[in-house]
């Protein structure tokens, strides 16, 4: 049986780059709905209300005004609740030492923003599909 | 020479301990070999002119044996000589050459000199012995003589004594040279072994702020002296390295901070150009024309921000390079030719712009005391005045460390866990597409040109004040 797919989070300041990937994933038939964050002090509030059950994955952007990417993963990955969801970080900055910070807090999946649009449309709609229609969250039983 | 060696590999105290105890050696030596020279010859002396009258007071009393020929007679006045230890034989010769009588010491054999003229007083030395022969006169002829000779037993008698006594006074000044050489040696040794000890310390921890301490006036303190200046120069110098490190560390962080901005921030508003172009043409293509002017004015916007954020950037490492020359001067005026600039802005936000009497003159280049201000300003209309009727004051007092200048705002706040952050590059706090991110940076680095520092004090919901210290003019 299929149940409601849950949603995509996106947290992302830049508000072009939001309207990218939103556009993206409905051209591509990403059924899930996209919850947007502009900041993460609000996308953390979220998960810790929802507790993360409705959230599929988290796309999360490293440069962010306030509480930076790197600091919210580093919250999810801590927390006993929210540590199990994917998170993607989704970012311009090719540093070395961005990625090897963000591997070290757990991330699942580290990928650098491609410049060529067509690049950007294909990695947008892989993840969307993986990770929000296959990669359903086995929920505890219980 | 094997000593030599030796001495060549001690130390210095003990060259020097050495070179003493080496001089008294020497000189007591040659003081006991004097001592016994005079000696011999004062006994020589003492024993001659003994014997001497020894045998003319002999001769004198064997006359009346020599004229009667009777040899008991001389024989009892020789016998006399048992007590003169040093005299070793005595013979009394009668007028024809005949021994009358003799005397000899316990161990002495007899031995009859030979004798040609009585007549002549003679007194000779031999190796060991002195022999006098003296004419025993007789109503004023020479009816006799007398023979005598003596050894320097009493030279050999002290021997032992002046042997103890030499070793004793060697020993004993050998022993003062040692001693007292030894607590000399510090007064010449010890400041050379302190400015050794010193080379080493520097040479080990690279201390270069050490310095010898100058305890004579003779040559060792000019060397301490010279040693002192030169540590000097070593340490300017060390300093002015370890400054130009600091300042390329800086620049190099500097450098990989703006690699990072052109990986990051420039990359982002490419990264909407090429996707909102390629949706551009795809809208277009689709006759959708309100998406595709969305996607139009979206490209737009991005290349605007990569203008500003090159211009900005450009601005930051201008800071500091092209700067005119720095005076006194007062922020006041350069502060009311901005509000003239800004009062459209000022005016379209709502907001009034209080400049308080009573800024204090800083050192600075107009330009740079511009940027600062217009930076500021800006950034109190964009995010603290979201409504109309706030304030926006700069004031400012001289105090006794440094002059300051604040700006307040009415605005949100800042939270204290970024009141660092703010100063750094392309660190936003506001979700607001406007600003780079680069405005704070630039006011904390000129600052930092200026010698001052710049921070910020804020509570959420009570506004923010950023102050600016300056240092003092000094005239």
């Amino acid at each position: 049986m299929l149940g409601r797919l849950a949603d995509i989070m996106l947290i992302e300041d830049n508000d072009d780059h939001v309207e990218l990937i939103r556009q993206t994933l409905e051209e591509k038939r990403v059924a899930n709905s996209i919850v947007h964050f502009d900041n993460a002090e609000a996308a953390l509030s979220y998960l810790n209300r929802s507790g993360g059950e409705t959230t599929s994955i988290v796309l999360l952007d490293l440069n962010l005004p306030g509480m930076s990417g790197h600091d919210l993963l580093k919250v999810i990955k801590e927390d006993e609740r929210l540590k199990s969801i994917p998170v993607v970080i989704l970012t311009t900055s090719a540093g070395e030492s961005d990625r090897v910070a963000a591997y070290k807090h757990y991330v699942n999946s580290y990928l650098i923003k491609p410049i060529d649009a067509g690049q950007f449309e294909k990695m947008v709609s892989d993840l969307g599909l993986y990770w929000g229609l296959w990669n359903k969250l086995e929920k505890d039983p219980n | 020479m094997p000593l030599l060696d030796i001495v060549r590999r001690r130390k210095l105290r003990w060259k020097f301990v050495f070179a003493v105890v080496f001089i008294i050696l020497s000189i007591s030596l040659l003081q006991n070999l004097i001592f016994y020279l005079l000696e011999v010859r004062t006994i020589t002396e003492g024993v001659k002119s003994k014997v001497t009258v020894l045998a003319q007071v002999l001769g004198d009393n064997s006359t009346s044996a020599l004229q009667f020929r009777s040899r008991d007679d001389a024989m009892e006045v020789l016998g006399s000589l048992r007590n003169e230890r040093s005299v070793r034989s005595a013979y009394l010769f009668t007028g024809d050459g005949q021994v009358l009588a003799e005397y000899l010491a316990p161990d002495e054999k007899l031995s009859v000199p030979l004798i040609s003229n009585i007549e002549k007083s003679e007194i000779t030395q031999t190796a060991d012995r002195i022999i006098v022969r003296h004419p025993v006169m007789l109503d004023g002829k020479p009816a006799g003589a007398l023979f005598m000779s003596a050894d320097l037993r009493e030279l050999e008698e002290r021997a032992d004594m002046r042997f103890i006594f030499g070793l004793a006074t060697l020993l004993g000044s050998l022993l003062i040279a040692f001693v007292l050489a030894l607590w000399c040696q510090r007064f010449f040794i010890q400041p050379i072994l302190d400015l050794a000890r010193l080379f080493h310390e520097i040479g080990e921890k690279k201390q270069y702020s050490l310095r010898a301490r100058k305890i004579s006036e003779d040559e060792v303190g000019a060397l301490a002296e010279s040693f002192n200046s030169m540590l000097e120069v070593i340490q300017s110098r060390d300093l002015a390295l370890d400054q130009k490190g600091r300042e390329l560390e800086y620049s190099n962080r500097e450098l990989e901070q703006f690699a990072y901005v052109i990986s990051h921030d420039l990359k982002s508003p490419l990264v909407t150009i090429q996707g909102f172009a390629t949706r551009f043409m795809k809208y277009i293509a689709e006759g959708n024309r309100e998406k595709s002017e969305d996607a139009a004015l979206r490209v737009q916007n991005a290349a605007k921000r990569m203008g500003e954020l090159i211009d900005d950037v450009l601005e930051l490492s201008r800071v500091g390079r092209n700067q005119g020359r720095r005076m006194p001067i007062d922020p006041t005026a350069e502060i009311r030719k901005l509000k003239d600039d800004l009062q459209g802005v000022l005016d379209e936000a709502g907001v009034s712009l209080i400049i308080e009497p009573g800024l204090p003159q800083v050192k600075a280049d107009a330009g740079e005391i511009r940027q600062i201000f217009q930076n500021l300003i800006s950034n109190a209309i964009r995010y603290a005045c979201r409504e109309p009727g706030k304030k926006i004051t700069v004031g400012g007092a001289s105090l006794e460390q440094e002059n300051r200048i604040y700006v307040r705002d009415e605005g949100p706040g800042i939270p204290k866990e970024y009141h660092a952050k703010i100063f750094q590059l392309f660190q936003r706090l506001s979700k607001d597409k406007e600003g780079t991110g680069l405005g704070l940076a630039i006011v904390a680095k000129i600052m930092k040109n200026l010698g001052g520092r710049v921070w910020v004090e804020s509570e959420e919901g009570k506004g923010s004040v950023f102050w600016l210290a300056f240092p003092k003019i000094i005239n």
